[in-house]
């Protein structure tokens, strides 16, 4: 390292190379520090709680230690936690295998449209439910599913069949969750891989095309492959998210009549803290939730970065 | 960007040039416009549905043959929502939110990605940062303990409380931190080259070269806090101050009849909710429809270049 | 939690009203403090939508500064029971507690033992009005009032919320005609009538159901259950003293016979396992049905239903017909011992006897000699004569679905119709359904269709004679209420009964539809080794 005198006589385009620390830089990243301390270090003290034998009289400081007894509890004992846990990775697989295909198959369709005002405003129709909130949609599927009163029912009974209460039935509720969060996420989901498919090298197609390749087969052969890897990427990196099922859209929907089908655990966990004051039994499952979530982050992470050569960091 | 649409535009044509239109790919073409239109239209039917539900008469909603078209049009529903102060401050209170929740997550948001963006060497706290940024992402402390802490910065009922918690997105920052890095450093020189410091040159070379993805993020921000409602619900002492979306949530709600009183019963007999329901829900929707497609040109840009969905 | 505020109300409702003697400052009930008292509170419900009125600032909380020199600060109000509860929660375990808390069970325990609520021992002794204690606290069964008691010492004002209300029979008016049948005075005839609806061709079905047979109001088998003796949810005591759980006693085994007997011939929708209450909707708009034993509430919804013509269906309404083989009959109420709500004051609160003021306030007494014994219930005569009702903007006591009320009106309406009008003064509820009934009654002289269809709900609940109400005014005179004798939910009890209660409703479902080959004694014996026993030993405790 040159003295500061040095430096001040060195040529500027030298100077630019020799890298100094920027204090200023560092000075811009105080409130970030101070901000993961406040609003994502400080909450981590309170999961103490779910090693307590936590009371309201003693409070979060004074309150016993029961070690790993909350877990225990819940796996072994709590009536329903596996059906929960077993609802939690239903739902989000079904939405999975639906949410994660829809978008590239919409893509591949996208793609071959050659009208561009045409795909324009399918593209800007289908990006719209992806902006309403769950507390609208909510209210949009109660109206729209009503039994008595509501239109899908209402083209069921002019088709001659009967009304159902679709949000009322351990039968038909989970579809109502699964096709309702395709339709919300679908559009969203085609901007990644259309950017993709911007990418591809125009050659290949026409390469294909000389070779009497038809339409369906340059999708197959040409398309597909080159959006292959971003597809694989987007499938390793909703694996975590197969603990979340959506509280903001089974909260809005559900009731107690289909909790069998539709409690998961982030309702459970917030009915059991809030409604039942189970505060540490309520913090324990979220420890539970958000440990295995980690796990599962961490390794697609390193699968994306091993299968694909992405770095997410 | 421009080259993007450059590409895409020689693409199609590449593509059109080459095509001969065979009967079955005629089908095809046709099929695959069939589908996307019925697909574009299931996204904005239920929107239809319920501007029609908004503009009709009690009598038909009450049957059930209100589709696409209002029935015995009037406005009342619209004069009833804003003609209340609690759905009109409600309104207010989600358009301040989203307005300062916006600028303090932006500056918040370019003020941390920024210094990451540059060398460990320049900023040498920048590891440091890194490891604490992806440790918070793998942890959570959840609902209980957050509550706690925001009671202990005197945060709770008060306006603060939608605003500050998720200042910073993690993810967002990485997002942002990979697009200021692509930034020609040529145009940096010349800026430091003209005497300004480091947050000189973020702001006056960065930022301008940034509006794609700063744009992508106010929006994905807003929309955000547009439509959040827990914490409205978590943290508002007083059901007034209560955001659009949580002041929503009782709108839409429908009533439990074995627990109406019989006074709640006859209100509910009379007016049919629905229709104030729905014109309610379209007023909270619009302001979004209004925004987004003008921000639809930066989607692709700050979607991918973190290289995966937000 | 609105529950819990209908039952706080339900303790205010009792009282009766009463004209402000002159407040001196040693008056223990009704004096004004020196220096102004604030009262800390917390309220499940939104504000007014325009504005006109807010929780700290109503009729009220205005009258309560007058009045007593107490001023009231509202913490925190929710706008949904979600909302509420969030927030209850929160408060609970950040300490941070209003100074009048209405709780269940499982937070009065809690917080009690926490030492988070203040000892009102003294205070009830001194500051609650007697006539409050006498008519409303200690009139309770003493399953309830027991419970505010933790070794000897007071910690709640509770309030059980027994309410006698049950499920009315509606008899489709025109169906009865047209077959020139009297009204049923047993189940039997009754079941006979809906057999003869579906024979005629009339109906479609004698009775309906839905996959959920019990506890839904709007068709279930308690109507047809208490017919026979049998009580679908509750305890009841047995002969040998001992609580038993009433639907597995051989009294419920007559009664699915009778509905197992029904769905074999067809008198029931083949379908109903797997049908929902809104199913029913439609059946009684078509017309498939002609008997509903319901709650009360399916007369102002989905009731009432017209003809092509826009001419209201008329129904006949009957209190539930004992069976012809039932020698003990009754029919059950709503609210349990052990659904008690928890009236309490924070141990941090400065002055309890302010907190308890309020409540003499809703519920005190009348000193004018001549209105001593009648019962003014949640409202208040202010200085200009105006009056005003508990249910309004009191950020105390909100709601007042309180059936009892109901019950009385339906009595004060019929003597109103009867010609003595004298009960309607009492208070405002009695008049307002008088005018409801009194519409009624204008709009079928006038001819008025329209009006008719408005104010026929009304009419059926109110109308004197035949009316759900006085049907159950009826009742209660005659002492044919049982109620839940459940006085006590161990955590046992809360952990088993969800899987109890499932399993009971699914035997009932196939035992009715002859899926299942398991005999009622089977199910019995299943539902002891399932944890009934267990709770059976639990609830019997104390005996």
């Amino acid at each position: 390292m040159t003295s500061a005198e040095d430096r001040a006589l060195l040529p500027k385009k030298r100077r630019k190379k020799s890298v100094r620390t920027d204090y200023m830089l560092c000075a811009m990243l105080i409130p970030g520090f101070i901000y993961l301390a406040i609003f994502e270090f400080a909450p981590l003290f309170g999961l103490v709680i779910g090693f307590q034998n936590f009371k309201l009289s003693t409070g979060v400081f004074n309150s016993t230690w029961r070690g790993f007894d909350n877990f225990r509890y819940i796996f072994t004992m709590y009536p329903g936690f596996w059906n929960i846990v077993r609802n939690t990775v239903e739902i989000a697989l079904l939405k999975l295998c639906f949410g994660f295909t829809a978008p590239i198959v919409v893509s591949l369709m996208l793609h071959e449209v050659t009208h561009s005002g045409f795909k324009r405003t399918v593209q800007t129709l289908v990006y719209i439910p992806h902006f309403v909130s769950w507390v609208i949609l909510a209210g949009i599927l109660r109206s729209m599913l009503d039994p008595d009163n509501g239109l899908i029912n209402h083209v069921i009974k002019l088709l001659g069949g009967d009304p159902v209460y679709f949000l009322g039935s351990n039968n038909t509720f989970r579809g109502v969750l699964v096709v309702s969060d395709v339709w919300k996420g679908f559009g969203w989901g085609t901007i990644i891989y259309m950017a993709a498919l911007t990418g591809i090298d125009p050659a290949l197609y026409e390469a294909a095309t000389i070779d009497g390749a038809n339409r369906l087969q340059r999708a197959i052969h040409i398309t597909l492959p080159g959006i292959l890897p971003i597809i694989m990427l987007n499938l390793i990196l909703s694996i975590p998210g197969i603990l979340n099922a959506g509280f903001d859209q089974i909260f809005n929907l559900y009731n107690e009549r289909v909790y069998k089908t539709a409690d998961v655990l982030d309702t459970f966990i917030y009915r059991l803290g809030i409604l039942d004051s189970q505060y540490a039994l309520s913090t324990a499952i979220g420890m539970v939730k958000s440990a295995i979530g980690s796990v599962l982050l961490v390794a697609s992470y390193k699968i994306a970065e091993k299968a694909v050569g992405y770095k997410v960091f | 960007m421009a080259t993007t649409e450059q590409k895409e535009k020689n693409l199609v044509m590449t593509r059109n040039r080459q095509i001969r239109s065979s009967p079955v790919e005629k089908l095809f073409t046709i099929l695959i416009y069939t589908i996307l239109a019925i697909l574009g239209a299931s996204c904005i039917i239920p929107f239809i549905h319920l501007i029609a539900l908004s503009f009709s008469g009690s009598d038909p909603i009450k049957a059930g043959v209100v589709s696409l078209w209002p029935m015995e049009f009037n406005t009342d529903a619209y004069k009833y929502a804003l003609d209340h102060p609690a759905f009109i401050r409600a309104f207010g209170i989600s358009v301040a939110r989203v307005v300062v929740g916006v600028s303090f997550s932006l500056s918040m948001l370019v003020l941390t990605a920024y210094p990451l963006s540059k060398s460990n060497e320049a900023c040498p706290l920048n590891p440091l940062f890194k490891v604490l940024m992806i440790v918070a992402m793998l942890t959570g402390g959840g609902l209980i303990p957050m509550y706690l802490v925001m009671s202990w910065l005197g945060l709770t009922n008060t306006f603060w409380a939608l605003v500050v918690p998720g200042m910073l997105s993690l993810w967002n920052c990485f997002m942002v931190m990979n697009f200021f890095r692509n930034v020609p450093s040529e145009l940096e020189e010349a800026a430091i080259v003209d005497g300004a410091n480091s947050f000189q040159v973020m702001v006056k070379v960065y930022i301008p070269l940034s509006v794609p993805v700063i744009a992508s993020m106010a929006l994905f921000t807003g929309v955000g806090h547009w439509n959040d409602w827990f914490s409205g619900m978590l943290y508002m002492a007083r059901s007034r101050d209560y955001p659009l979306q949580t002041y929503l949530r009782q709108v839409v709600t429908t009533p439990n009849f074995s627990s109406l009183t019989i006074e709640e019963m006859q209100k509910y007999a009379q007016i049919t909710s629905k229709n104030n329901q729905a014109a309610q829900i379209i007023i909270a929707t619009v302001p979004i429809m209004c925004v987004y497609p003008f921000l639809q040109k930066y989607f692709m840009t700050g979607l991918t270049l973190g290289g995966v969905k937000g | 939690m609105k529950k819990l505020l209908t039952l706080l109300l339900a303790l205010c409702l009792f009282g009766s009203a009463f004209a402000f003697a002159d407040s001196a400052e040693d008056d223990p009930w009704f004096g004004k403090f020196d220096e102004p008292v604030t009262v800390r509170l917390v309220v499940n419900g939104a504000e007014s939508e325009d504005g006109s009125w807010t929780w700290e600032d109503n009729e009220w909380t205005r009258e309560w500064l007058e009045r007593f020199n107490i001023k009231i600060e509202v913490m925190w109000n929710a706008n949904t029971d979600e909302a509420y509860n969030t927030k209850f929660a929160m408060a609970m375990l950040e300490d941070d507690l209003p100074d009048l808390l209405v709780l269940n069970q499982k937070q009065f325990r809690e917080l009690q033992a926490a030492g988070k609520l203040a000892d009102l021992t003294d205070y009830y002794e001194e500051n609650i009005y007697p006539y409050l204690k006498e008519k409303v606290i200690e009139a309770q069964p003493e399953s309830a009032q027991q419970a505010a008691f933790v070794d000897g010492r007071r910690y709640a004002i509770t309030t059980s919320g027994f309410g006698t209300v049950s499920r009315s029979i509606f008899i489709r008016h025109d169906y009865r005609e047209a077959l020139g049948e009297e009204l049923p005075t047993t189940m039997e005839e009754l079941i006979d009538l809906g057999k003869a609806f579906v024979d005629e061709g009339l109906a479609k079905y004698a009775l309906i159901l839905t996959d959920t047979v019990t506890g839904s109001g709007y068709v279930d088998m308690q109507a047809v259950c208490n017919a026979y003796g049998a009580y679908p949810g509750i305890w009841i005591e047995g002969e040998d003293g001992k609580l038993v759980y009433s639907p597995t006693t051989e009294n419920m085994h007559t009664a699915l016979d009778v509905y197992k007997e029904l769905y074999e011939e067809g008198y029931i929708q083949p379908t109903f396992a797997t049908e929902v209450s809104d199913n029913v909707t439609a059946y009684i708009k078509n017309g498939d049905i002609g008997i509903l034993g319901s709650d009360f509430w399916v007369a102002t919804w989905p009731l009432p239903i017209t003809d092509e013509d826009g001419n209201v269906i008329d129904w006949d309404i009957i209190s539930v017909p004992a069976s012809e083989t039932n020698e003990d009959f009754h029919v059950q109420g709503t609210g349990s011992a052990a659904s008690i709500s928890y009236i309490c004051v924070n141990a941090k609160c400065e002055h309890p006897e302010a907190v308890l003021r309020l409540f003499n306030h809703t519920c005190s007494v009348n000193t004018d000699p001549e209105l001593q014994d009648t019962e003014h219930f949640h409202t208040f005569k202010k200085d200009d004569g105006t009056e005003v009702s508990v249910h309004m903007h009191n950020p105390a006591v909100r709601y007042w679905s309180v059936p009892n009320v109901n019950t009385l009106t339906g009595w004060a309406v019929k003597e109103a119709l009867d010609g003595n009008t004298q009960y309607l003064a009492e208070q405002p509820h009695y008049q307002q359904q008088y005018d409801n009934v009194q519409k009624y009654l204008a709009a079928v002289e006038a001819g008025d269709k329209d009006g008719i269809k408005a104010s026929w709900g009304m009419y059926k609940l109110f109308g004197g004679v035949g009316s759900v109400f006085y049907n159950f005014y009826e009742l209660y005179n005659n002492d044919t209420f049982i109620f839940d004798a459940l006085t006590e939910k161990s955590e046992d009890y809360d952990r088993l009964w969800g899987s109890l209660q499932q399993y009971e409703n699914t035997f009932y479902v196939n035992y009715i539809c002859g899926t299942e080959d398991t005999t009622f004694e089977e199910f019995v014996q299943s539902w002891y080794d399932m944890g009934g026993e267990l709770l059976t030993q639990q609830v019997n405790a104390d005996r």
